[in-house]
């Protein structure tokens, strides 16, 4: 399986690129009050409303930075409206891919309540790399309440 | 000779100049290339970590807000280059290397207006021929250059055929291009001054019509021209 790599305060994280749409440059993003500091705002994906997550706070409690290697991940994520819904996670050094046999990926051999996105591990040359099930990024309730601001703004004049 | 483009090399390190970007002549050149070598992961890759150019956002923010480009399945990819005057294209799975131009040795009792010498390619000699004699073009009217689109360095060009290796020399290389069938025009009739001996085509890139050779008539005729 091809996983798309990225890193997060100088650990290297992998997410599967069986839902990854396409790869962008960061975007102006129209912000979001009150949002937990992970939403960064939504962007026009190509006429559709894509919330836009930063993976970086949520693995490294910071903001991505602004460079050219920082990047959107445009997703397919399964709203709970039962449709397909475009997600946005930005990351950053987005430059990298491996190529890895699914059977590589190893349990992680703890569960963390806390982080139930990080799904395993694999093992490469330059070490650990921690696989990320991008279905698992945000919690229901936030997911559901995500999708409904969207509908929100759009009504908006 | 090159100084820019030397220059140019120091600055972004060994994969353009000795990896998989360049002559791939590194003794460490891992077999996926240098993608998997860390000097690449950690220099190469690092470049993208810097600031995005001034708009770069907001050009971003208006490409995303559209329609995304559709890929045609049947596409071609050509690369595009400058003979003379004339921008002129040719399948990029031909193309085996693009170098720097090297001294042609000429051959005693071998020469003819299409075959200029043998160069030296990797240790191994290949015949160098000129484009613009087996294309029947006009010989260039001094001090002038390409009709519009983009320049570049001159190099040559190691394709290989059916029947051989080749090498041509090249004024300047555009790029490739993802040519789908859409695209291409057939060679307009009022253009009498060029033969289009090898021509399939034409189709419009950056501004300059290009001339699309025909690899069924080309390599043939790069055979002929060597041996009679």
């Amino acid at each position: 399986m091809l996983l798309l790599v990225f890193t997060a305060d100088g650990n290297r994280y992998a997410l599967p690129v069986g839902r990854v749409r396409e790869i962008v440059p960061m975007v102006a993003l129209r912000g979001f009050p009150d949002a937990p500091p992970y939403v960064r705002g939504i962007m026009n994906y190509r006429g559709e409303l894509a919330p836009v997550i930063d993976l970086t706070v949520l693995l490294a409690g910071r903001q991505s930075r602004r460079l050219l290697s920082t990047r959107i991940i445009v997703t397919d994520h399964d709203g709970a409206d039962g449709k397909i819904h475009a997600l946005g996670l930005v990351a950053e050094q987005v430059t990298d891919t491996v190529m890895t046999p699914p059977e590589a990926v190893q349990g992680p051999g703890i569960e963390v309540s806390s982080a139930p996105y990080l799904s395993g591990a694999i093992l490469d040359r330059q070490g650990l790399v921690q696989v990320v099930d991008p279905g698992k990024i945000l919690p229901q309730a936030l997911r559901d309440a995500l999708f409904t601001a969207a509908l929100e703004s759009v009504d908006a004049p | 000779m090159n100084t820019a483009l030397d220059t140019a090399r120091d600055e972004y390190g060994c994969w353009v100049r000795v990896g998989s970007y360049g002559r791939g002549t590194c003794p460490q050149l891992p077999e996926g290339g240098c993608r998997e070598c860390p000097e690449f992961q950690v220099k190469g890759l690092g470049l993208y970590d810097r600031e995005p150019p001034e708009g770069y956002a907001r050009e971003w923010t208006r490409i995303l807000a559209g329609e995304k480009p559709r890929q045609e399945e049947v596409a071609t990819s050509v690369l595009v280059f400058r003979v003379g005057q004339e921008w002129l294209a040719l399948p990029t799975a031909r193309f085996e290397e693009i170098v720097p131009p090297r001294p042609t040795h000429t051959v005693p009792g071998l020469h003819s207006r299409a075959f200029l010498g043998l160069v030296n390619i990797s240790g191994v000699l290949l015949p160098c021929m000129s484009l613009a004699e087996i294309l029947g073009m006009p010989p260039p009217a001094p001090g002038t250059t390409g009709t519009g689109g983009p320049r570049g360095p001159a190099r040559m060009a190691v394709v290989a055929g059916p029947d051989g290796r080749f090498v041509f020399p090249v004024d300047a290389i555009a790029g490739t291009h993802r040519l789908v069938a859409a695209e291409r025009g057939q060679t307009p009739v009022t253009v009498s001054r060029t033969p289009w001996h090898c021509s399939s085509g034409v189709f419009s890139y950056m501004g300059a019509v290009v001339g699309i050779l025909d690899e069924e008539t080309l390599f043939p005729a790069l055979t002929r021209s060597i041996t009679g």
